[in-house]
């Protein structure tokens, strides 16, 4: 009797224990983000950024495709020169795929209302914030509900589009989720920089530097100038073509044909984004980047779209080389799965034109003349 | 699987559960054992058999020892006992370091093997010498049970890192069944999260930038080697101290008590008593096993001289199989025939207890001590020393957050010194202690270095 009564105690005391430290253990959570955490996480630093200037009506959310590839200066002066007054952002962070942008999305629901476009470039396969369970960016991102939304998108993978497993994936996740509840090791993450800075640590102060005239591009000078790189980028080019035709074949095909590459919960999720950008604005777009890398999930995703088109989603596709043949020459690219700035300003100019012939034609809303007001863009103080 | 491992924390949480659940002392004792084979398997399942062997061995020594009156077998038996234990740690861990100093003596190269040392070795096989040596004394009697005797060595608080446990102090109580701690537990958990802290969060923080500075002195000058000294003493301290602080807690949680093994070692105020107050078990150990039987503080003082040196010279070989521990022995021995010596010949009357000078000099000598146990080689130690004369602007820490931190950490460690963790404990309500206990690992855990890093005395 005695030793049950000790137990029960003993439950009770480890609860109290439990709720003790949770609670404790929130109260210091939101202060290390007041401190500086909140701006080493790559994804809520360009994400504050992004929305904290209201002269900004255009959200571009993709991975490294859209980071690097995407220029918003270049694309908004295109834009004025047609009459639209667009003030785009560049909200492409390496490694962004379709799990890490839903809560962006719905972040966006609740906090900003001058956003008129979205622009969704969906990177199925990029899973870095599963990669990395120890940067702030997966700690930040991975609370319960992101952490099964994420493994359950990893699970959906027939085959996985890296060489790591998918219990590797899951065990980054629970690892990242006990770091996000109990915020183990945090300080010394905010004191310190991370190995892989480009994907997981947005520093504010080379942002001022970095990005005050680029509007959070990343911005990359590099080419394909050796010319063993350059044969062995176009063998890869002329690979991609063959097996882009091939996968289009199938475009009338069902969508079980399509591949056990993309299956259908892949989509899914990335329907999810679109029904919660359309509660932002009904004008939401979504782009494929040039980009030869994954033509078997990339292209598999174009061809879904084409056999079962999504009521009333524009479609902006820059795969085809056969049609795009500037964005696929090397001096415009930085490596097969990226442009470089050269090639940005090319992309950005073609997709403003596309962009804007849709808004002519009455596919996309016109803006309001708002974010013609001023030109230059500063970066915003968000603290 | 060290103590601030997540995969500790679960291992511990079942074998706690279980213990308590089981109400016979032979089942406890067997899911102890089981716990400490797992414990030590998570490490490297390959050695153990070794373990074993020293269980067995000690087990039949000290069994025939106490089975016969015949002084020359039990000599006999004894000797032999103590040679196996004894054998395998030496060929373990000293193996290739005497064919190394052999090769450099006769210049002849000889093979160097490639051998694997067994972690915790030097403290099980301490744990076996000395209840051979206790039996032959007639200090113990042996236990038939061999349970108890493969606890005794394999006991997981204590198996990897000590302290180093004598018999007479642990196998009567595993003779009864042993009580819950009750409000014991209290005072337990709070020892084990101190010993977290300093571990996970003290020396893991500092082990980095000690890292960086021993692995390229070259890159530093004197006030980063300042700051590196200083940080050492600090991290090993908190890393060795903070392990027994876990040991002593994990083992108390189970019924079972363990002597502590440190008490503020740096605010001792001399070389001798600093002794005294570090790693306290190996030091009784090396008194009683070695200093003593060679004639301690018998005979003259060249005698007396040359059993210090002889103690501290081993006791620096047992912490690594290299010369550079062993001259941190000597450095040691040293320092404590010149405190004798003065002692002796230039105080007046009794030391006293406390000596901002004698902590200083003290202090300063062991952190000198330190750069030699820490470097890699004597290369590395010359390395170090040369820098510390090199003026350069420090660029391991800036000097003002080295100060404060130099400033905290003394503060913290006189008001430990004042503390009476007991007294802390036994004040709180246990609704209370829950609540709080919650908020400090809520509030430490964001400081802890979460690249797990191994204790430095495992290397031991």
């Amino acid at each position: 009797m005695q030793t049950q009564a000790r137990q029960v105690g003993g439950f009770w005391l480890i609860a109290i224990f439990l709720v003790s430290f949770f609670c404790a253990s929130s109260v210091v959570g939101l202060l290390l983000q007041q401190v500086g955490l909140a701006d080493k996480d790559i994804v809520d630093a360009k994400y504050r950024q992004a929305i904290a200037d209201p002269r900004v009506n255009l959200l571009f959310l993709g991975a490294s495709l859209v980071d690097m590839g995407f220029d918003p200066v270049e694309f908004d002066a295109v834009m004025r020169k047609r009459g639209l007054c667009v003030s785009s952002y560049n909200l492409g962070i390496g490694g962004m795929t379709v799990p890490e942008i839903l809560p962006l999305l719905k972040r966006l629901q609740t906090s900003s209302n001058h956003v008129h476009y979205v622009f969704l470039a969906p990177s199925f396969w990029s899973l870095e914030a599963g990669r990395f369970p120890n940067s702030i960016r997966s700690i930040d991102h991975f609370d319960f509900s992101n952490a099964l939304a994420f493994a359950g998108y990893v699970a959906s993978f027939h085959r996985m589009p890296s060489s790591i497993e998918a219990k590797e994936y899951w065990n980054n996740i629970a690892i990242a989720t006990f770091r996000h509840y109990t915020n183990i090791g945090l300080v010394r993450l905010l004191l310190t920089t991370a190995p892989n800075k480009y994907y997981y640590e947005y520093d504010f102060r080379e942002a001022f530097l970095r990005q005050a005239h680029l509007k959070g591009q990343s911005r990359v000078e590099r080419f394909i100038q050796a010319t063993k790189d350059i044969e062995t980028y176009q063998v890869a080019l002329r690979q991609f073509i063959v097996e882009r035709a091939k996968i289009l074949e199938s475009e009338s095909a069902s969508a079980e044909q399509i591949g056990d590459d993309f299956p259908n919960e892949l989509f899914d999720y990335f329907m999810q984004a679109v029904t919660i950008a359309r509660t932002i604005t009904p004008n939401v777009v979504a782009v494929e980047p040039p980009t030869i890398t994954y033509p078997a999930i990339d292209i598999s995703f174009v061809a879904r779209l084409r056999s079962t088109p999504v009521q009333a989603l524009p479609f902006l596709d820059f795969s085809d080389p056969g049609e795009y043949p500037e964005l696929f020459e090397p001096e415009n690219r930085y490596d097969g799965s990226h442009l470089n700035s050269k090639g940005a300003v090319v992309w950005s100019r073609l997709l403003a034109d596309r962009v804007a012939a849709m808004i002519e034609r009455g596919v996309l809303e016109a803006p309001s003349s708002g974010a013609c007001g001023a030109q230059d863009w500063k970066v915003p103080d968000i603290r | 699987m060290i103590f601030t491992d997540a995969k500790f924390f679960v291992f511990f949480a079942i074998a706690f559960g279980v213990y308590w659940a089981i109400t016979s002392n032979c089942w406890r004792k067997l899911w102890l054992l089981a716990c400490s084979v797992v414990f030590y398997a998570a490490w490297d399942w390959r050695f153990l058999g070794l373990v074993l062997l020293v269980i067995v061995n000690t087990y039949a020594a000290t069994l025939l020892i106490a089975g016969t009156d015949e002084p020359v077998r039990r000599r006999h038996v004894l000797i032999i006992g103590i040679v196996i234990s004894l054998g395998v740690l030496a060929f373990f861990k000293y193996y290739n370091f005497f064919i190394e100093s052999l090769s450099h003596l006769v210049a002849i190269r000889m093979r160097i093997q490639d051998i694997v040392l067994p972690i915790g070795i030097s403290f099980y096989t301490f744990h076996s010498l000395s209840y051979i040596i206790d039996t032959y004394r007639g200090k113990i009697n042996p236990t038939r049970d061999f349970v108890d005797v493969a606890l005794y060595i394999l006991f997981f608080p204590q198996l990897v890192a000590g302290p180093i446990v004598r018999a007479p102090d642990l196998l009567p109580q595993m003779r009864e069944l042993r009580p819950f701690p009750g409000a014991n537990l209290k005072l337990l958990l709070l020892l084990f999260l101190v010993g977290y802290f300093k571990k996970a969060v003290i020396s893991d923080n500092f082990s980095s930038f000690v890292d960086t500075f021993y692995e390229a002195p070259d890159k530093f000058g004197a006030v980063d080697g300042l700051m590196a000294v200083f940080f050492y003493a600090v991290q090993i301290y908190c890393d060795f101290s903070g392990y027994t602080d876990m040991a002593i807690a994990t083992a108390g949680m189970l019924g079972y008590r363990l002597r502590p093994n440190f008490n503020h070692p740096y605010l001792a105020p001399n070389i001798a008593e600093f002794w005294r107050r570090w790693h306290m078990s190996l030091s009784s150990w090396l008194r009683d096993y070695l200093y003593i039987p060679l004639g301690g503080n018998q005979g003259g003082p060249i005698f007396q001289a040359r059993n210090v040196m002889i103690t501290m010279l081993l006791g620096g070989l047992w912490h690594g199989a290299s010369w550079t521990f062993v001259l941190w022995g000597a450095l040691h021995g040293a320092g404590l025939l010149v405190w004798r010596f003065w002692r002796r010949f230039c105080s007046k009357g009794e030391s006293p207890r406390y000596s901002v000078a004698g902590n200083l000099l003290t202090f300063v000598f062991v952190c000198l001590g330190w750069m030699l146990f820490r470097a890699s080689s004597f290369e590395n130690f010359s390395a170090v020393a040369q820098r510390l004369a090199i003026p350069v602007a420090p660029s391991l820490m800036p000097w003002p957050a080295a100060l404060g931190l130099a400033a905290a950490l003394t503060v913290v460690h006189v008001a430990f010194y004042r503390l009476d963790l007991e007294s802390v404990t036994a004040g709180m309500s246990n609704v209370g202690f829950a609540i709080g206990y919650g908020i400090a690992v809520a509030v430490i855990l964001p400081f802890v270095n979460v690249a797990v890093q191994p204790f430095i005395y495992f290397q031991f």
